[in-house]
Parts: structure tokens; sequence; C-alpha cells
């Protein structure tokens, strides 16, 4: 059983996992911290933007990249179509990957480059909430980023010789060869093509080797960890999930004890940040804008917390006097997004699923468009900017900051100092995010809501999962970087876990030694048992074993066919007379077998230990004898008269009956 | 309470029907209460000389039924009833005599016959009720229950009562032997020992310590012992108590902890009692040396117990003579040295207090009791505590349960120091606010970059420290001048936790309360000079220019942190950010604080909430808060200017939230603010009283449910009319409140009783009002404390109209000055005080009529239906 770790990031991740001669990917996200290095993607033309200086290397001489970067404040940026860091390809080929099975929506970005670009001729497995805000977030990415395109690419910058020369952070960015320009409509269709749905607890099947089970993860509508068994052996792999009580259903950790692979990743990236401290104080400094007559811009996702934030925020606003303040959400995939989140009953919690059946909508933010407080648009142009008025609260995308409508909101609102920018989504460091917009006048707010498991749960989820074997990124064994001091914030197991990081192929510990075999009812009529000692019966046995769809069945031997004549009756002997005369048992002691070799002639050999037992090596012959618990080959370059002899050797200090 | 003679007589007459119906087994008894309601009775009747006699009167058949009690088989619950009755008929020496005198001698005299009944009979004393009224009635005379226990020689069942499966039971047989051996002390029968005192003295020696026995002591001790087995049988009962505790005390393993406890919290008992006699006990069952024995192997349990009993013991060790406070301190020292830190820091804590600070080892004690918190802020303090003390603390420490237990103690023992312990010197000022200063960081959050020493990585998010810490904080800034440099650096812990988002509500709620003590001694020494404060700066300024703390607190900083919690979730942080507006808006005196309300539009702030919040308390602060700052003009001025209000507008919201606010705490809230309107804010009160439509339609029915606009049109006193009638009686009893500063404002004499002739004007402009009506109507208010307020300040009205009317046409008056005189019939004619009366007395129906009491027992003994046998 082998890992591959394809990602970097342990909350973006791409893990791919052969077992039984299948090949599984985990997840297929796309690392957006390389977003970070580009220049934002104004819709409206940004003059500031369009004269930020270009960046030297000293003063005088003229830059190697010519205007692929600007600076900005002391920083600088890529002046091009914004990049992804995609999962590694050059560890493995993907096109053997038999199936891709998605955790959540946020986890799948990357899927169009895995299945359009790398050979991948599987399938791919996700709960249909997955499915569709999946696309959504794919098209609203695809979408922010062609609409304003760039005529020129950036590439200079990533040769070697000149990103050694350039200033820090871009000089330490991770995996720049990986870095791939965003893809299009037409890959988001064709890789969808290829995804089936599963429910909750749907036992899929992989070629009848292995069975693969979603199990409700509580972190987003749809959203699942898996759980992979063949007849004797169990790896669950944990991505993205919470024990908190919000709108998803719960999640599901029954099945997943006493695996002998736990994989897990996707903890909480701001652990030091209570969501539901956040969730005031997000509330409280809205509430301060507002009253004070400025707006407030949330960039975020189109779905997941937004559901929460409209839901606690219009009760907020009721209390606090601030009913009459309108809401926009705006997003390509507005509409979509409020829409089937109200479809979705049946993957949300038991209170909302309840509510179905009053009938009620499950999410409060129907009513809220229905009486006009909340208000989506497609775009800020078109019926936005008839309907547009402030003081206003405004969700839109992108939480990098970097393309989408917030970054019109960021220049038009960006030098008052009455207007507040709230950020609560957590992969994006929200001070890097504000970085090309320097100097702001506007307001920033740090509010991460991060509901996935922390470290002190996910500590306590291990334990009562009782795995043999625990994988989790390398960097959940040491503190976050920016709190060294917080030595609770790290993953501690007993034994201890396994790390990966990118582009690591780990040989994981578990050792097949039994498989399931069915035999026929005739050929068990045939079986006598007898008694070993109390309670154990041995049999011999003899039959013939097919495999088909990676299941085993023991026949009896093939009865030969009725033939007239002499020579066929011959052949027919042979195959009649294919049961063995002696069965063979146990191990070979290599002593033995070296005296007998000597016996019959072969006395030219060294014999060499391993680890896993002996090798005996004939020079002249150019043979190897490997004998290992288990197996004993001979490897001999065609010279079938030694190896019969040896083979008979073999045979010979084997015990037998 | 002494009731009618009538009532007396006909209760006697029903009583043989009661006492039957608790003889009669097949009867029921509607439930405790009502049996302790009786007893309540008769002993009401005891009050009396007279009466306790006619309780012995053959038709009333109280002694028939004690004659049953003892000579026939009962229930426990009729058991428990006699014995209480008995206890009940010993206070008396008449009752006693007249018990008595039914039978000759004291063995067979029937309240002894009872005893003896109720503790010889295994079915009654099997009842735990049976033993604890036992006891407690033989508690009431100690006389007679010293001969009782001499004739039954029951001592040893008294003791058995110690270590009982009842609580109660526990309780009262240690409340029994206490005032017992008190008795026997005072009555000469335990006379006063040689004093022998075993007495292990504890010296530390090159930080080691050794235990020295007096030998001389020890053969006194077995001489003693000698001694006890030979007593008279008159002082039996005495001595063997006294031996009894002496046995527990120095117990081996073989006594069971309950009963070492039981003792103990009995001699705690003694000591409470009488400190004299405790301390002759203390050395006949040498109390110390067993305690200090005790504390080696004891646990938890038994060591609190020893603890608490040496607190009491230690608050009158100066005027002890068989207890030192060195004896003491080698207490405290052995509790430490086996390991019983926190039960040794309590009571040093203790001692401290009453230790004269002279005292050579005040200062030792001193530096203990505060040395967790020293190894909180130092890793190696320096400290005259000896090295061997000092490093078993360190070794205590270092387990987190203990490490939080031991400075919980230090906090503890600090704040008494404050407030208790006597002026605190500039050093310890000094010291004390270091370990807020410096330990606040850490105990609210849970940031190890906090961190001073190894300790308190222990200490970390730990809000109920956090909560002692700032109380600490508050008590030091109340009672205390603090420098400047201390004060500001606590604001700035402080200033940081109220903005920490994931701070604890109540932690917000100190630390706004201590933010308000700081501001207040730190403004209360500025100059009031009006030029100066004119050429100063506005105070909005950023904190990196700031040196004082109140530049700290009145910055745009603070003003901005304040402003988002205004808009916290929780509702007990918002009301807490409007109670520190009204704190700090009593400061009005200081130019700066004014200033920066000004700047910050904090009135703006106070304004939104009332009218916003959806929580009912955060309103009414709001309301509170307004009218606080209404005695500001500058404030007012400027709050009326920012909110765009007028005075008129004001008035009309609160009117609002009086009548038509859902929850009553705002409602409240309104008529207190027209209360202190109408008492400290000159101009609204004239606008209150000249009101267009002040002048109020006699006999006018209020609209009850008139609509916002129409309130427009009326007055406030048509407004506080209605609210007269509200269903919340605290709203009721505000507006009585207000009608009585109305009469004040209107008739002087109301407060001075000295009679003018313009009473009847003065009547007449309180009468336009509407108030003469509004407490006709209230003294008959369904809510008792209602009608009697509007009785009392009726009465008073009455009396100086009955004065004013001295022999005149009362006809004439009234039309001459245009009253009401209906009004003034009412008053006349109405019995005022038998209304109060009627109102005044107990809400218990059976305090004032207990022939209902009587009734409704022998009714509900008759009645089947379950409902009816529940009914209290």
């Amino acid at each position: 059983m082998k890992l591959y770790s394809l990602s970097a990031h342990p909350n973006a991740p791409c893990l791919v996992l052969t077992f039984k001669d299948c090949t599984i990917m985990f997840d297929c996200a796309i690392d957006m911290s390389s977003l970070m290095h580009f220049l934002p993607l104004p819709l409206v033309h940004s003059e500031r933007l369009s004269k930020l200086p270009v960046w030297h290397l000293s003063e005088g001489k003229e830059s190697p990249v010519g205007n692929e970067l600007k600076d900005c404040g002391g920083h600088v940026f890529i002046d091009s179509s914004p990049e992804v860091c995609i999962p590694e390809t050059g560890i493995l080929d993907l096109s053997t990957v038999d199936v891709i099975l998605l955790s959540s929506y946020h986890s799948m970005l990357a899927l169009p480059f895995i299945t359009e670009y790398t050979g991948f001729h599987g399938i791919v497995y996700a709960t249909e909430p997955t499915v569709q805000s999946g696309r959504q977030l794919m098209e609203e990415l695809v979408e922010y980023i062609e609409r304003v395109p760039k005529l020129q690419p950036a590439t200079k910058w990533k040769e070697p010789n000149i990103l050694k020369t350039l200033p820090s952070p871009l000089r330490e960015s991770l995996h720049v060869p990986s870095w791939r320009k965003c893809y299009n409509k037409h890959d988001i269709n064709a890789a969808m093509s290829k995804v089936k749905l599963a429910g909750y607890s749907e036992k899929l099947n992989l070629y009848g080797a292995l069975s693969m089970v979603p199990l409700s993860s509580g972190y987003c509508i749809g959203s699942c960890n898996w759980v992979i068994q063949s007849d004797f052996e169990k790896v669950t792999y944990i991505s993205g999930s919470s024990l908190l009580t919000t709108h998803p259903l719960p999640m599901v950790t029954g099945p997943m004890k006493n695996s002998d692979v736990l994989i897990l990743t996707g903890l909480n990236q701001t652990p030091t940040f209570n969501p539901d401290n956040m969730l005031g104080e997000f509330c409280s400094n809205l509430a301060v804008t507002i009253k004070n007559g400025g707006n407030v811009l949330v960039p975020c996702c189109p779905s997941g917390v937004i559901y929460d934030l409209f839901e606690c925020l219009s009760a907020f606003m009721d209390s606090a006097g601030l009913t009459q303040i309108p809401l926009y959400f705006i997003s390509h995939v507005a509409d979509s997004s409020l829409a089937y989140s109200q479809i979705f009953a049946e993957w949300l919690c038991p209170a909302k699923q309840s509510k179905v059946y009053l009938p009620e909508p499950p999410f409060p933010h129907g009513e809220l468009v229905k009486g006009g407080r909340l208000k989506h648009f497609p775009s800020i142009h078109g019926e936005f900017t008839n309907q547009f008025k402030t003081p206003c609260v405004v969700f839109t995308g992108h939480p990098s900051l970097r393309f989408g409508d917030a970054v019109h909101f960021m220049e038009l609102w960006g030098k008052s100092s009455m207007n507040t920018v709230i950020f609560t989504e957590p992969s994006f460091n929200y001070l890097d995010a504000l970085a090309p917009f320097q100097p702001l006048s506007m307001k920033s707010c740090y509010c991460p809501i991060d509901p996935t498991m922390n470290f002190s749960q996910a500590n306590k989820l291990i334990k009562e999962l009782k795995a043999l074997h625990v994988i989790i990124p390398d960097a959940y064994l040491s503190p976050p970087p920016l709190l060294p001091h917080r030595d609770d914030l790290i993953v501690e197991t007993d034994p201890p876990p396994t790390p990966f990081k990118r582009a690591d192929v780990l040989t994981l510990p578990v050792r097949r030694r039994q498989e399931k075999i069915e035999i026929t009812s005739e050929l068990a009529s045939t079986l006598e048992p007898t008694e070993m000692k109390s309670g154990v019966f041995v049999s011999t046995i003899t039959g013939s074993t097919t495999v088909k769809d990676n299941k085993y069945v023991l026949q009896p031997l093939p009865k030969a066919p009725v033939v007239v004549g002499k020579k066929r009756k011959r052949g027919e002997e042979e195959i009649i007379n294919k049961h063995p005369k002696h069965y063979v048992y146990g191990n070979l002691d290599i002593e033995d077998f070296v005296r007998n070799l000597t016996k019959h002639g072969v006395t030219d050999m060294k014999v060499e230990d391993t680890p896993g037992g002996h090798i005996v090596h004939l020079p002249s012959e150019d043979t190897i004898i490997q004998v290992e618990e288990g197996s004993t080959h001979i490897f001999c370059e065609g010279n079938e008269t030694l190896r019969k002899k040896l083979r008979d050797v073999l045979i010979m200090c084997l015990p037998k009956f | 309470m002494i009731m009618e003679s009538t009532h007396i007589d006909a209760c006697l007459k029903r009583l043989p029907d009661v006492f039957h119906l608790l003889l009669d087994s097949s009867k029921t008894i509607v439930d405790d209460t009502c049996v302790e309601k009786l007893l309540t009775l008769i002993e009401n009747i005891t009050q009396c000389t007279d009466d306790r006699m006619k309780l012995f009167k053959e038709d009333v058949g109280l002694v028939s039924f004690l004659s049953h009690v003892v000579t026939t088989s009962c229930e426990p619950c009729t058991m428990t009833f006699a014995l209480k009755l008995n206890g009940i008929l010993l206070k008396h020496d008449d009752t006693v005599q007249l018990l008595a005198a039914h039978f000759t001698g004291i063995e067979s005299s029937l309240e002894h016959r009872i005893f003896q009944r109720a503790l010889e009979g295994i079915e009654y004393w099997l009842d735990a009720s049976v033993r604890c009224a036992w006891l407690n009635s033989m508690k009431v005379n100690l006389n007679y229950a010293y001969q009782v226990i001499t004739q039954l020689e029951c001592i040893e069942q008294i003791i058995a009562c110690l270590v009982d499966a009842s609580m109660f039971v526990i309780t009262a047989a240690q409340d029994f032997t206490v005032s017992l051996i008190v008795w026997c002390y005072k009555h000469g029968m335990l006379a006063e020992r040689e004093k022998v005192a075993l007495v292990k003295k504890s010296q530390l020696d090159n930080g080691k310590e050794k235990h020295a026995i007096d030998e001389k002591s020890s053969r006194c001790l077995e001489t003693h012992s000698g001694c006890r087995e030979t007593s008279s049988s008159s002082s039996f009962i005495g001595e063997r108590l006294l031996q009894y505790m002496t046995k527990v005390l120095r117990s081996d393993s073989t006594i069971e902890k309950p009963e070492i406890v039981s003792v103990l919290q009995m001699l705690r008992k003694l000591f409470e009692t009488d400190q004299s006699v405790g301390g002759s006990v203390a050395m006949e069952t040498y109390l110390l040396a067993s305690c200090q024995d005790m504390v080696i192997n004891c646990d938890a349990g038994v060591c609190a117990n020893i603890v608490e009993l040496f607190i009491v013991i230690a608050r009158k060790t100066r005027t002890s003579d068989w207890i030192q406070m060195d004896d003491i301190i080698v207490m405290i020292m052995s509790l430490m040295h086996h390991g019983k830190l926190s039960p040794a820091l309590k009571l040093t804590t203790t001692l401290l207090l009453e230790m004269d600070q002279q005292h050579e080892q005040h200062n030792r004690l001193y530096e203990l009791v505060f040395l967790p918190l020293d190894f909180c802020l130092h890793p190696s303090p320096s400290t005259v505590i000896s090295s061997s003390t000092v490093d078993f603390i360190m070794a205590a420490m270092k387990s987190r349960g203990t490490c939080i237990s031991l400075v919980m103690h230090s906090i503890m023992a600090l704040q008494r120091q404050c407030t208790k312990g006597g002026r605190l010197d500039d050093d310890k000022l000094c010291r004390f606010l270091k370990y807020p200063i410096i330990l606040l960081p850490i105990t609210s959050s849970p940031d190890r970059q906090n961190l001073s020493t190894q300790y308190t990585k222990h200490l970390l998010g730990n809000t109920k420290l956090t909560k002692f810490l700032l109380d600490l904080a508050l008590t030091l800034c109340d009672v205390y001048a603090v420098s400047d440099d201390d004060l500001y650096q606590l604001s700035g812990v402080v200033v940081k936790m109220v903005d920490n988002p994931h701070m604890d509500s109540t932690v917000i709620c100190k630390s706004l309360k201590t933010i308000t003590a700081i501001l207040r001694q730190s403004t209360s020494s500025e100059s009031e000079s009006g030029d100066e404060l004119v050429a100063k700066k506005p105070r909005l300024q950023d904190t990196e220019a700031c040196s004082q703390p109140s530049d700290l607190i009145l910055s745009k900083v603070f003003f901005n942190i304040l402003q988002k919690r205004s808009y916290d979730t929780r509702w007990d942080v918002r009301d807490s950010v409007i109670n520190f507006i009204t704190d700090i808006t009593q400061l009005s005196d200081n130019r700066n604080v004014v200033a920066w309300i000004v700047e910050s539009k904090l009135g703006k702030e106070v304004w939104e909430k009332l009218r916003d919040d959806d929580d009912s308390y955060v309103r009414a602060s709001s309301l509170f808060s307004l009218a606080q700052m209404s005695l500001c003009e500058e404030l007012w001025l400027q709050f009326m200017s920012t909110c765009e209000q007028t005075m008129q507008s004001v008035v009309q919201t609160v009117t609002n939230v009086l009548l038509h606010d859902t929850e009553a705490f705002p409602r409240r809230a309104a008529v207190d603010v027209f209360l202190k309107w109408l008492t400290k804010h000159p101009q609204i009160r004239s606008y209150l009283l000249s009101s267009n439509y002040s002048t109020y339609k006699i006999g006018h029915k209020v609209e009850e449910d008139a609509g916002e606009s129409n309130t427009e049109h009326r007055s406030v006193f048509s407004i506080m009319l209605q609210a007269s009638h509200d269903l919340d009686f605290e709203v009721k009893l505000s507006v009585l409140n207000f009608w009585e500063v109305i009469i004040h404002h209107y008739l002087p004499c109301f407060a001075t009783k000295n009679l003018t002739e313009s009473i009847w004007d003065e009547l007449y402009h309180i009468q336009k009002t509407g108030c003469l009506e509004g407490l006709q109507s209230s003294s008959d208010d369904h809510d008792r404390v209602v009608a009697e307020k509007a009785c009392t300040i009726l009465i008073t009205l009455k009396e100086l109209i009955v004065k004013g009317l001295d022999g005149k046409d009362k006809n004439a008056l009234t039309v001459k000055h245009k009253l009401d005189i209906k009004f003034i019939d009412f008053l006349l004619k109405t019995d005022l005080d038998r209304i109060l009366s009627e109102k005044s007395r107990s809400v218990d129906i059976y305090e004032w009529n207990p022939l209902a009491l009587i009734d409704d027992m022998l009714y509900s003994s008759e009645s089947n239906d379950d409902n009816l046998l529940d009914c209290y």
C-alpha cells in the first residue's frame, strides 16, 4: 500500500492511494496561496494599479523580466492573470488513477486539471451538493478571471536564474513550476461529465476489489469523509470535518473506528479564533461601521459559511435597529447558490430538515430575499447599479481580493475610514490580501470563521477511532509558524503519526496477509477435514482458482473430455493427473538446502542473509535463488535443466505430505 | 405575635379534635407544614401566662394527648409532634410544673416519660425526625435535660447521634451537646482542671523541623485520665462528653472520618458559642496536640474542618489564655510541611488579620501568604521564608491544580488585607498592584507569550482567577490612592481585555468597572481651574502620545473598543457598556471626562440602545444613563444636538417606554427617570409641572388603550395615573414615589407637619395633578406593598386635613378652594389604619386566622381527594 502526496497545503489536499492494484485519488484541490503574489484584476480600470512602478532589481538597471513585476508599497506583485498551484503531476502517472473521491466542493477545484490534462479515464465520485456547489465555485473562478483578461502572460520571472534574484516573499514561493493559469468553462463541463453521484453511507464498488463509503463530515453541505475497505483492511480518509452544530448534517464517525490507516487533513486554520466569538465580533464590527455611516465589504465564497452569516446577521441587525440596511450578495452564481441551498434539505442538520415538513425553507435567506432585505446580483453591472444604496453590507468574491467584484469595492471604498472590510475566510492571510491596496484608509477586521476541527478535537477523535497507523501532513507536528509558542496546537498520538509533505511517497506499513476466496459447494463437498487438535480441523484441497472482477473462486479441477485413441488418452492422462503427488509446507531450512545442493553437484554458491530471508547466489551459473518467508524465487537465465534440478532439491528439503 | 383572646378561645375549643386526629392512625394529616404551623400556634398561645394556663384545662385535651402518646403506640410523626410540643412547654417553668403535677417524681413526670418513650421505642428512635425533635426539645431547658439524661442514662445514644445517618440529626446533636457542655461548665459540673496542655513545639533549626514533646505534660496526661474515671456521677455527663471528644481527637485509624469531622464541628460551634468554655475544653481534650497529630495523615475533609476550627480560635487568640499566636503558627507550619498548603494559607490569612503588625512573626507570615503570587512574578523571589518552605511550595506549584488553588488563596488573602487589614503602606500597595498588572494578561488569554515564570503556564486562560484579580484591582483603586504610573499600566491591561472578543462577559463587566475606578482616581486629582482646562487639547488622541491613565481611557482607541462592545451579541456586555457610560457620567465635574463624552457622542449610543435594543435590561440601563446624563448641562445639550432631539421629544420617548414597553424593567426605569427629573433637573421639572395639559379633569377616565399618537396630548400626570394600573408592582410603587414627590413639592408641610393657611390651595394643586385619585385607587390595590404605601401616604394627608379642618366647615372650605368633596369624605370616613393593618398583616393566613388552620386540618382528614392532600 502506498500513499502519494501531491499537495503541499494541508487544507488543499490531493493524495493518491494504491491499494490492491487500485489507484485512488482523494480530493484534488487548488492551492490558492499563489494568488497573493499577483496584482488584483479590477473590473473597472484602476488608475492607481495601472500606474504602479515596474520593479527593478537595482537602480538604473533594466528589469530582466520587463513589465511583469510591479512594485506596490514595497511589495512585488506579478502583473498577469492570476495562477494557481495545482497538485504535483510528476511523481505518478495520473492516467493510472482509477477513481477520484471528492470530500467537499472546496477540495475539487483542480478537477479539470486532472481529468482533462493528464489522460485520466477513471470515475469521479462526489455527493450531489458537492457537485453543484463545486461547479458553481469553478464557474465563478473562471468568470472572475476571464472577464478581466491580461494581454501578456508573465513567464520570465519563473525562470530559475531570475527567480532567485527576486525579493521575498516571491523568491521563496513554493512549487512555482506547478503554477498554472485557470482552466476554462469547457474544461469544467468535461470534468463534471465524469462525475457520478454518491449518497451518504452508500457502498460504492471499485472493480470488485474495494468498497468506498462516503460519510458525513459536518463541514459543509454534502461534505464527506471516505472509508475504503477490503475484506480485511480498512483505510479512512478524513478531510475538512467539523464537530460544531451548524447547518450541515453532523459528522459520522462510527464506521471509521479501528482502521488500519487513518489519513487526516484539513484541520482548523485559525485554531486560536473561536467561531462563535468571531461571529459576535463580526456582528459588532459591522454594526459599528453601519451606525457610523460606513459600508461593510465581506469578501467570501458564494456558499458555505455565508448561509450562516445571513442567518445570524439578519437577526442581529433586527435587534440592533439596522433592519433597513440592505444586504447585497454579488456573484455570478449568487442566485443558484441561494436556490440550491434551499433544496438540499436531506443534506442538512435535523433541525433544518424538520423545517421542510412545516413547510418552511430551511434557511431564512429565502425570506430575506422575498422581503427585499437581501438582494443578489450576478455582477455590479446592470440591475445592481439601479438598486445600490449606502450604507450597505456587500457579500462578494473573491476572498483573496485578487479578482472578483471585491476588488472593485476595495477601490471604491478604500479611501474612506468610515468603511470596513471584514475577512471571514480563514484560507487567506488578510494582510497579504490587503497588501496591493495599501495605503488603505478603510478599516479592516479579521474575524475568521472556520468550523473545522481544531487540534484538541482532532487528538480526541484519533484516540477514539483507534487506528493502527495515523498519517498527517507534517505541518501538524509543529505549532503554526505565527504561533511558535503554542505547543498545544499540534497533533499528538501514541504511537507517533507518520507525516507527509508534497511529493512524498509513503509505503504504508499495512501488509495484506489474507484474501477472501469462495469455494464452490461441489468442491466443498469433497473436503475431508481431520481434527488436529480440539476445535482445529485441517483438510487438503486441490482446485482451480479463477479471478473475475477481483473475486477469487476455488472450483474443482476441470474434467477431461472423452476421447478416442491412445495418443489422446496419454495427453488426457497428463491433464487428469494434474493432482500433485505431494503437498509441501513449512519453511525452508537454508543450511539443509545448501547441503542438498552440494550433494547434487552444485558447489559454487554463496549464501547471503537479507532482512526478509536469504539469497543463494550461484555465480558460475549466473543464478540467484531468493528465499523469503512465503515465497521462493529462482532466477536463472534460461537454463531449464538447472532450474528443474534446483526445484527438485528445493522440494526435497521441504516437509511434505 | 400576640393573638386576640377570642381567637385563642376558639382555637382551644377545637384543639381536642386536632389531638384526636393526630392520635388516630386511620386519619391522614394533610402535610408537615400544617403540623409545624399548629406548633407555632401553640407557641404563640404560650407567650401569655394566662393563655398558657388555659392549655392545661381538661377540655383542651393537651395532657390527655401527651398521656396517650406515652401509653399507646402512635405514628412517628405524632411522636415528633409530641416531642416538639414538649419542647415548647419546657420553655416556661410554670408549664413544666403543671406537667409534673400530673405525676409525682421527676422520673414519672409526663414530659420525662415522653422523652423516655421516644428514646426506648425502637419504632420511634429509628425515625430521624423523632431523634431530631428529641434533641432540639431537650436543648430548650438544659437544666431539665441534664436530669433526664442522668435518669435515662442515655448519654451514649446522644453521642451516637453525632455520627447519625441524617445530617439534621447530626446538627441537632452537635448543637445540643455544645449547649450541654457550656451549661455544665457554667453550673460547675465540670470544674476547671489543672491546665494541662500537651503542646508540640515546632522549632525551625537550619531549615529542619524539630518536634519536642513536653515529658512533664505527658505524665500529667496519664494522671488526668485516671482522674476522670473516678469523677462523681453529677459531672458524669460532661466528663463523658469530654472523654468521648478526647478519644476521637486522639484516635488512631480505628475511628471513622465522619466521627472526627463531627467532633471538630462541635468544637467549632463551642468556640463560637463561648470562647472561654471552648478554651477549657481545648485544654481538657489536648486539642492542639491532637490536631497537630491529625494533620500528618488526615484527608482533605478532616483537614478543612481543623482549619475552620482554628480560624474561629484565631479570631480570639489575643484574649485567650490557653493558646498563643505562636501555637497557631506552629499549626500552620505543620499543615504546610505535611502538604496541606491551601488550608495553611487560609489559616494564615485569618491569623494575619488578628495579629499585631508588630509581632515578630507577622512579616514572615505575610510573605508566606503572598509567596505563591511572588512565584508567578519572579522565578526566585527574595523572601524571608526559610528555604525549605520555599522549596516545598515550589515543588507543590508544579502541579496545575495546586498552583491554581494556592494562587487563588493568595489573591483572596490579598483582598481581605485590602479591605480589613488596615492601611497599606506605599510599598505594599505598589507590590499588590503588580499582581493584577502582570497576571491579568496571563489569566485572560491562552497566549503563552505573556508567561513570566514557569508556574504561570498553569494559570493560562483561567477565567476564575481573572475575575478575582479584577476584583482585587477594583478594591485597590477604590480604596487607595494609586500612583499614575501603576494606574496607567493597569488601565493598559484592562483595556486590552475589553477589546478581546473571546473574553468572558463577566470579565468584561468587571473590567469596565475597574476602568471606571481608575478614571475616578485619575481624574480626581486634576485641577478644576477653568483657564487651565480650556487651554488643554481635546481628549481624543492616539494612545502612543498618552502618559496618563485617563488619557489612555479617554481616547479614540478606547472609544472604538467601547463602541464595538456596545454592539456585542451578549446582552450582559452591552448592559455593562451602558452602565460604564452611566458611571463615568457621574464624573461630570471633571472637564476632561465631559469633553471625551461629548466628542465621542456616547449619548447617541445610549439613545440608540434605549430605542432599539431587544433586551429589557439594556433598555432599562439606557434609561438610567439618560437620566444621569441629563443632570450635566453640557452633556445634555450635546446629547440633544447629536440625537436631534428636544427636551419634549425625550420626555415623550420615556413616556412611550413607560406605557408601551413589553417588559417591566424598562417601565420601572422610566418612572425612576421621571422621579429623577422631578427631583434633580429644574428645567425638565418645570416642563413636567407646567405642561399645557396639566389640568386634570376630575373624574376623567384614563384611556387605557391610548395609542402612541394620543400620548402627545396627555400630561405626565395622566400617564402616571395609567401606569399606576401596571401589572408590575414595582412600577406601581415607583409611581407612588412619584406622587409622593409631587405632594412634597406642593405641600411643604407634608414633611414638617407644620400646618399653614395655604394648605387648601396646595391641596388644590395636588388635586389637579390627579395624585389624590391615584392614591385613592392604589389604597385598594391587590398588591399588598402598593396598598400599604398608598395608605401610609393617605394617613399622613388625613392627619393634616383633620388638623386643618379643626372646627371649620368642611363643605365651605371645599367649595372655596375647589376641592373634591368626595375625596375629603373618603379620607375622613375611611378607616385607613385598619386597612393598613390588614394589608400589613402576614400573607400567611394562618398567622392571623389560626382557626382556619385547624378547620382545614380537620376537613382534609376526612377528604380522600389527592389534590386536597397536597395543597400546601
